[in-house]
């Protein structure tokens, strides 16, 4: 129970870790485009510092605020027009939602690993095999449900698209780079 | 002209052919626009080569039948499960799909369909009765008036930027500068790109919007192991009271309707500005316009009534500079023109003179495709409904196998898939940080333009800024766009004063 409760706690801290981490990463973002704009000739960069510049004190504003300042970004909570304070001022860090749940945190993982491994299973089996075997795990394993219910719809979910956009539309797709599928990067 | 209209429509009535083309162009349509990913446009460029060989009436009425389904069909997906199924049904989710969390993914719809029936008899008629007017005005749009109007839409910008105004802002930035990324054609220069040969062509539209609302929606609609409807769904007594009570909500927001679908037509008549930015015009001025903008949003009827009056009303005026100066008013319109040219006729006046069946065709077409598929939709209405009720794991997987292959559908590239999953994680993180993304989208579709066209302007101008205020439709855009961002603040100030 313990060690259920400390991973729980774990979990929760990572999750709020990453928020900073975001706008951290917006505004590395940001700096690039507006430090990679100088190698540009005058017209090619124009814009980018135009909107780069102002967007970069904004977010710099607001990782502050984040991590050092929460009280400057909690006075910018309010519509640029005007008509509404948000509810973010009574929630701590900004954010617009309450904090995942231990369930919801599992869940988060979930489907982010599922759909990680969707994307692999396209890129080196191909989409036939990778939607057909991916919605069964997903409504078996997470969903709960009975095996037949599981094959009948992710048959169904294959076969529709097997129909419309292959047969229908006479799309080639991709056959998984295990087939003979190249990515050009 | 009434005579011309007369006799297209009892030529359409006697012809099965005709008839056929309409129905079955309408109904594919429809599919295109439910399909995540896939337009009218793709459905157009799919028809295009199997149409050399008929009757070019016959295509017209066919391509028209889809161009006036297909945005019927993408207000549904947008509703129900928050994926705009073309980019002029961006702004339907900003309040379609709060209803349906709601439970009134019902109503909505019965909104939706119905202002898309009516904007889109409203396009016909605000075109005949502004074509002498805008006509006028169209002809003398050039670069400094596509950058104002732009600019105008981008204020869109400030309307979504809900909650933390710095955190919108920056989001409207941010969504500016990923638009850069790639081959500029007007400064000839490829930037930030990394050396990848795949973001030459930029960021593409579909796996932005598919990645930052649909997977992050999914992420969501998983995290919360519940129905997108939380509260269940509302289902009406009868079959048809969502088209009642759409029709109520029209009637009661007569001047909101009459306004979006007049700025919708006149959007459409302009080359090159596209459903997205006429939607955002529309529900931008209706939030202006509103005494509760607060409420936008949360679910609030008009919020689905002005973008879906807007999006369908756009149709008939993006025709006319198609077809009178062969200046595609969308994307759909260049399958139109590639049609036209196809069969042998040059669009321009002598079309007009010459071949005016040709042209009364698709106006007609459009108007029986929205009105067709607006029943159909609206028939459908308390059916489609229950897809808010679906649970999570039917509804994650489905919607995810339908982005997937969609977005791939699109570019045939795999890294798009790459991408959309990327950004369905980004917008996920977005939403839990109190980001806005729609300001985030707004500024990416606007941005390249706003660019172009500002670039192009300091170019006729030898850089000078003073052409925008030189010329009279860019100055007026200018201070219109002032308007729309003092108004709010001024009626704010005065409401609150005792």
């Amino acid at each position: 129970m313990g060690e259920r409760k400390g991973l729980e706690e774990a979990m929760k801290k990572v999750i709020r870790r990453s928020f900073p981490v975001l706008s951290l990463l917006i505004l590395a973002f940001a700096m690039g485009i507006v430090l990679g704009a100088f190698q540009y000739d005058e017209r090619s960069r124009m814009l980018p510092l135009i909107i780069g510049i102002p967007t970069l004190m904004m977010l710099l504003v607001l990782v502050l605020g984040e991590t050092v300042f929460p009280r400057v970004v909690s006075r910018f909570d309010i519509d640029l027009l005007g008509v509404r304070r948000t509810e973010t001022r009574q929630q701590p860090q900004g954010t617009s939602e309450t904090r995942p749940t231990w369930t919801e945190s599992q869940a988060l993982v979930i489907i982010a690993g599922w759909l990680i491994t969707f994307l692999i299973l396209i890129v080196l089996l191909g989409y036939d095999i990778a939607i057909a075997s991916s919605v069964l795990g997903f409504i078996r394993l997470y969903g709960k449900q009975s095996w037949l219910r599981s094959v009948l719809v992710a048959i169904g979910v294959w076969a529709f698209i097997f129909l419309v956009f292959r047969l229908f539309m006479d799309l080639h797709m991709f056959p998984g780079l295990l087939f003979g599928g190249k990515i050009i990067t | 002209m009434i005579e011309t209209f007369a006799s297209a429509i009892g030529h359409l009535m006697g012809n099965a052919s005709y008839l056929g083309a309409l129905i079955g162009g309408c109904l594919l349509g429809l599919f295109f626009g439910l399909l995540p990913g896939l337009g009218g446009t793709i459905c157009l460029a799919l028809l295009l080569p199997f149409t050399w060989n008929l009757d070019p009436i016959m295509v017209m009425y066919m391509f028209s039948g889809v161009m006036g389904s297909v945005m019927v069909g993408g207000s549904v997906t947008s509703i129900l499960v928050n994926i705009p199924g073309t980019g002029g049904n961006l702004a339907t989710i900003f309040d379609g799909y709060p209803m349906s969390r709601k439970g009134e993914a019902g109503r909505a719809i019965g909104i939706a369909g119905v202002a898309s029936c009516l904007g889109g008899l409203f396009g016909i008629f605000w075109l005949l009765l502004l074509l002498p007017v805008v006509i006028k005005i169209i002809m003398s749009f050039a670069a400094p008036e596509f950058c104002t109007m732009i600019l105008v839409g981008l204020i869109a910008i400030v309307v979504a930027a809900r909650g933390n105004v710095l955190k919108g802002l920056s989001m409207g930035g941010v969504g500016m500068l990923l638009a850069f990324i790639g081959f500029s054609d007007t400064t000839g220069t490829t930037r930030y790109t990394g050396g990848l040969l795949y973001l030459w062509d930029g960021i593409g539209l579909i796996p932005f919007i598919l990645g930052l609302f649909a997977i992050s929606e999914v992420i969501m609609i998983v995290r919360r192991r519940e129905a997108i409807a939380e509260l269940g769904q509302d289902l009406p007594q009868h079959r048809w009271a969502n088209t009642v009570d759409g029709f109520k909500t029209v009637l009661k927001h007569k001047v909101c309707f009459l306004r979006s679908s007049a700025m919708g037509t006149v959007v459409g008549i302009i080359p090159g500005i596209g459903g997205a930015v006429a939607t955002l015009l529309a529900y931008t001025a209706e939030m202006q316009a509103s005494k509760h903008p607060e409420l936008f949003g949360t679910g609030l009827p008009e919020g689905v009534l002005a973008p879906e009056s807007a999006n369908n009303a756009k149709d008939g005026g993006a025709l006319l500079p198609t077809v009178a100066f062969g200046l595609p008013g969308s994307a759909e319109m260049v399958m139109v023109l590639a049609a036209f040219i196809m069969h042998g006729f040059a669009p321009g006046p002598t079309l007009l003179k010459e071949n005016i069946d040709l042209v009364v065709a698709p106006i007609i077409g459009i108007t029986f495709s929205n009105l067709l598929s607006a029943f159909i939709v609206l028939a459908a209405s308390m059916e489609l409904a229950k897809v808010s009720t679906l649970q999570p794991y039917y509804v994650a997987p489905i919607v995810t196998v339908l982005c997937f292959v969609g977005v791939f559908a699109v570019r045939q590239e795999v890294l798009d898939i790459v991408l959309v999953v990327l950004l369905g994680f980004f917008g996920y993180g977005l939403r839990r940080a109190g980001f806005p993304i729609m300001p985030l989208v707004i500024g990416f579709i606007l941005g390249g333009l706003f660019e172009h066209s500002l670039l192009q302007s300091l170019m006729i101008s030898y850089g000078s800024y003073s052409i925008f205020l030189t010329r009279p439709i860019a100055l007026g855009l200018i201070i219109l766009s002032i308007i729309l961002l003092v108004l709010p603040w001024v009626r704010g100030r005065a409401s609150r004063r005792p």
